[in-house]
């Protein structure tokens, strides 16, 4: 019942059949596999078989296992003798740093932005939507590398970008579901207790953005990560020789003709995250819709 | 001017706005009433009145393009009209506790209703008040309080929802609750049991008490005094008694003549007030209710505004005519 601004899901049939809660299959293969790509981050140093930074020049571009490689080297190694392995496994550390630490901010930012031009209309809906059109108007990848260019690469600042440039669903969706909420029955009631503005936002409003926050952010976070990736790319990301998915690609590039499983390998693995970040976002929002039904 | 000391609330020549772009519509026009302690006041009226506007426009809470302007809204001796963000906070839910039309939107469905109780004691006295929230609803009739506490808004029925809003309206003890069409949501047989137990907790409570309706028969049940709204001006108000059996505005009279009554004669028809109740309502030279009044003559558009004149006995009335109307050349008008 109530929360009657979210579309009504239709039950979702699950591959795992078992399982007659929406978004089923969806939320448990993706929440398994970031959990797994996690967990590995997490404990990259005890994991990582070499360090990703030490060269044996006398195996550079020896082969992964499956391509005829040993075991000591499963992934093999890159153009110069770092085990490839040990260099996907500090990687994943990067990705999730930058997701995690981009949709924190950015969500915490648009969300507060838009509950209060959702809540209070008028002029302070006025500021926020100008500002929300000025995000809008600003090319994400010319902004991030021109800020990445003037103020050099570190972890932090390439968070900070992002954050800056990822909030504006957040406060568009957080503003909508506001405006459509502050008309509902409860925040006349919550007012007529005697309930502060602030405090209705938080208490009776938010609650029910939640849903579609969650959604959001692992939409977000799929984007900051493939964001990162291309802003190494291009060599204005993390910095080598620290190993980041997107820098391996641009590492390997030159070689994509010859040794193709460079590009490959760093490329399965992103798109192995960003799959999964959204199947798990994907399930989420079934899920959160089919508590809030009830 | 002297007020007794039991006046709880005085509303004086309130008035609200909206402004559309260049049009403006003024949905309330002129309201002024006042209610005792221990008293109970029905505004009635159609829908489009401005009722509910008036209900909470008492404790400014209404929408935000909304502009209220009043003379005085005196509570308990203190200005509303001109309290502060702050001060009309302390006193929502605390000294004036509200009732809203729909029990199934009004309360939180993220938030069990104990929690939602508790918020409300939590607020103005401080501490859990779990103990005094089991007692009221108990006291309102919610069986096995302590076992509700824990239940979310869709897990009761309408009835028990309203109940629940009840005992939260009533936590802290007001010396006012407005209750803005409370039965209308609920089954008739549901309806009747409010009601009663709003009169008695009214009785044990002393508090005075705002009932909004367009139900003549909630009127009946429960009111001292009734307030008869159209178009947004009170057209008529008197202790129940009297308005319901000598109705002085034609208006009033039309309303009562299209109750359906057991016992009435088969083949009378009922009343029917022909036309609307004006959209967008602004203030026009005479008589609001001209266009379908059945003892309309040309006076009654000419300005100015038909103000409310006192008819003696606690009555007042908005209408040019010499008064009482007499009884049958209305009934004539209709039937024929």
């Amino acid at each position: 019942m109530a929360a009657t601004d979210h579309p009504i899901p239709q039950p979702r049939s699950s591959i795992l059949g078992r399982h007659r809660l929406p978004g089923g299959a969806n939320l448990w293969i993706g929440g398994g596999v970031i959990a797994v790509i996690f967990l590995v981050a997490v404990f990259a140093p005890l994991l990582a078989p070499h360090s990703p930074y030490d060269q044996d020049l006398s195996l550079r571009l020896a082969p992964p296992v499956f391509l005829g490689g040993t075991w000591a080297h499963p992934l093999g190694m890159d153009n110069l003798g770092r085990d490839y392995l040990s260099r996907l496994i500090y990687g994943a550390r990067i990705s999730l740093f930058i997701g995690l630490g981009t949709v924190a901010i950015s969500g915490v930012f648009g969300t507060t932005l838009g509950l209060l031009a959702g809540y209070y209309r008028g002029w302070v809906d006025q500021v926020a939507m100008f500002i929300v059109t000025v995000r809008l108007s600003m090319p994400l990848v010319l902004v991030a590398l021109a800020v990445v260019g003037l103020l050099g690469s570190s972890l932090t600042i390439i968070v900070a970008v992002l954050a800056s440039l990822l909030w504006d669903r957040f406060a568009v969706v957080a503003r909508a579901t506001t405006m459509q909420l502050r008309e509902q029955d409860f925040v006349l009631a919550a007012r007529a207790i005697g309930c502060s503005p602030l405090w209705i936002m938080a208490r009776e409003i938010l609650p029910h953005l939640m849903g579609s926050i969650v959604v959001i952010a692992t939409l977000e976070m799929a984007n900051a990560i493939l964001l990162e990736a291309g802003l190494s790319f291009l060599g204005l990301g993390v910095r080598p020789p620290a190993a980041s998915w997107g820098l391996m690609i641009a590492e390997a590039k030159d070689l994509v003709f010859f040794e193709s499983w460079l590009i490959n390998i760093p490329g399965a693995a992103l798109f192995v995250l960003v799959m999964a970040i959204n199947l798990l976002g994907d399930g989420l929002r079934d899920r959160l819709a089919s508590a809030q039904r009830k | 001017m002297s007020t007794p000391v039991s006046r709880v609330l005085t509303v004086e020549r309130l008035r609200i706005e909206f402004a559309a772009g260049q049009s403006r519509s003024a949905p309330v026009r002129d309201v002024s009433f006042a209610i005792d302690r221990a008293e109970t006041l029905c505004i009635v009226g159609e829908s489009g009145s401005g009722k509910s506007l008036t209900a909470l426009a008492v404790m400014d809470l209404l929408p935000q393009r909304a502009e209220r302007t009043a003379a005085r809204i005196d509570f308990c001796g203190e200005d509303l009209a001109r309290a502060s963000r702050r001060r009309l906070q302390e006193l929502r839910g605390n000294r004036v506790g509200m009732i809203f039309q729909d029990p199934t939107t009004a309360l939180n469905p993220l938030y069990t209703i104990g929690n939602q109780l508790e918020e409300v004691w939590r607020k103005h006295r401080g501490g859990s008040g779990r103990d005094r929230v089991v007692q009221l609803l108990e006291r309102v009739g919610i069986s096995g309080a302590a076992e509700r506490l824990n239940q979310y808004p869709h897990q009761l029925s309408g009835g028990l929802r309203q109940r629940v809003m009840i005992a939260m309206a009533l936590l802290c003890e007001p010396q006012l609750v407005i209750a803005d069409e409370p039965t209308t949501a609920l089954d008739v047989t549901v309806q009747a049991q409010i009601l009663a137990l709003l009169a008695s907790l009214q009785r044990e409570f002393g508090m005075a008490l705002i009932l909004i309706t367009h139900d003549f028969g909630v009127v009946s049940q429960i009111a001292d005094h009734v307030a008869v709204m159209y178009a947004g001006q009170i057209v008529e108000t008197g202790s129940t008694r009297d308005v319901l059996d000598t109705p002085l505005h034609p208006y009033t009279r039309a309303l009562l003549e299209c109750i359906p009554e057991p016992g009435r004669p088969r083949l009378q028809p009922l009343g029917v007030i022909p036309g609307m109740v004006p959209s967008r309502i602004t203030d026009a030279p005479g008589c609001t209710f001209a266009n379908r009044c059945s003892l309309v003559s040309a006076d009654c558009r000419r300005p100015p505004v038909v103000p409310l004149k006192d008819q003696g006995n606690g009555r007042a009335s908005r209408c040019i005519l010499p008064l009482p109307i007499r009884t049958d050349s209305l009934r004539a008008e209709f039937s024929a």
